[in-house]
């Protein structure tokens, strides 16, 4: 089926699926986008405002945030053009894979070492 | 195949995503603002065009996804494809790209 529609890998076969669900996924989508654009955020405030924490280790952080800011919208554009393709087939939806596990252990990891530079004198 | 494949989207369900669409792309728009303000201690005036084309992503997004229901009953899905997604993704990883340049230069 030949289609104007692009990526050309999701819509070119399959057919309609229920717009419910494929609006669905798109509100799924934006939330992510949503979710990065607050790790950005906490990437420059963490830069920006004195937590106390040696320079080093507050650019670390930082960095860990930002990373996590150009990874996860690559992966939620990917998992929301995967999910639209699996509707279109009738197929199984993706799973998040190991961005999920990776988002919480950076931010945990983050906030840990924050927590403990609060509480240690 | 569902009714509702077919159908032209009605209800809620269209102004709900549109306006999700709005809410990320100006949330966007502000982020680049901030970033851009930020980045330019450390950038300087290079910190501006990546500002501006970091703001035409999320224009081009905040226009494409208010309109993306704005279609003809014969077609009522042609226009809801990947673009939007694409170029608001673009303007989110402009945005971080930014500001971990900002951090990991000289200086910053």
């Amino acid at each position: 089926m030949s289609t104007d529609r692009w990526p050309a890998w999701v819509y070119a076969e399959g057919e309609e699926p229920d717009y419910r669900f494929s609006l669905a996924n798109e509100r799924t989508f934006l939330a992510w986008l949503r979710t990065t654009l607050a790790l950005i955020a906490a990437g420059v405030a963490v830069n920006v405002i004195d937590l106390g924490v040696p320079e080093g280790v507050a650019r670390g952080l930082s960095t860990l945030l930002l990373g996590l800011g150009v990874i996860t919208p690559a992966t939620a554009f990917v998992r929301w053009a995967r999910a639209e393709r699996a509707m279109r087939r009738e197929t199984e939806l993706p799973s998040m894979g190991a961005l999920a596990v990776v988002l919480t252990a950076v931010v945990l990891l983050v906030a840990t070492v924050l927590a403990v530079v609060a509480v240690v004198p | 195949m569902s009714e509702f494949a077919t159908a032209s989207p009605h209800g809620a369900q269209p102004e709900r995503t549109a306006l999700s669409w709005q809410r990320t792309a100006l949330a966007s728009a502000t982020g680049a603002a901030v970033i851009a303000r930020h980045s330019s201690e450390t950038l300087g005036v290079l910190a501006l065009p990546l500002f501006l084309g970091t703001l035409g992503f999320a224009a081009a997004a905040f226009f494409l996804g208010r309109h993306r229901y704005d279609l003809s009953p014969a077609e009522p899905a042609r226009r809801r494809d990947g673009r939007a997604p694409f170029v608001l993704t673009l303007a989110v990883v402009a945005m971080a790209l930014t500001e971990l340049l900002a951090l990991v230069i000289p200086g910053g």
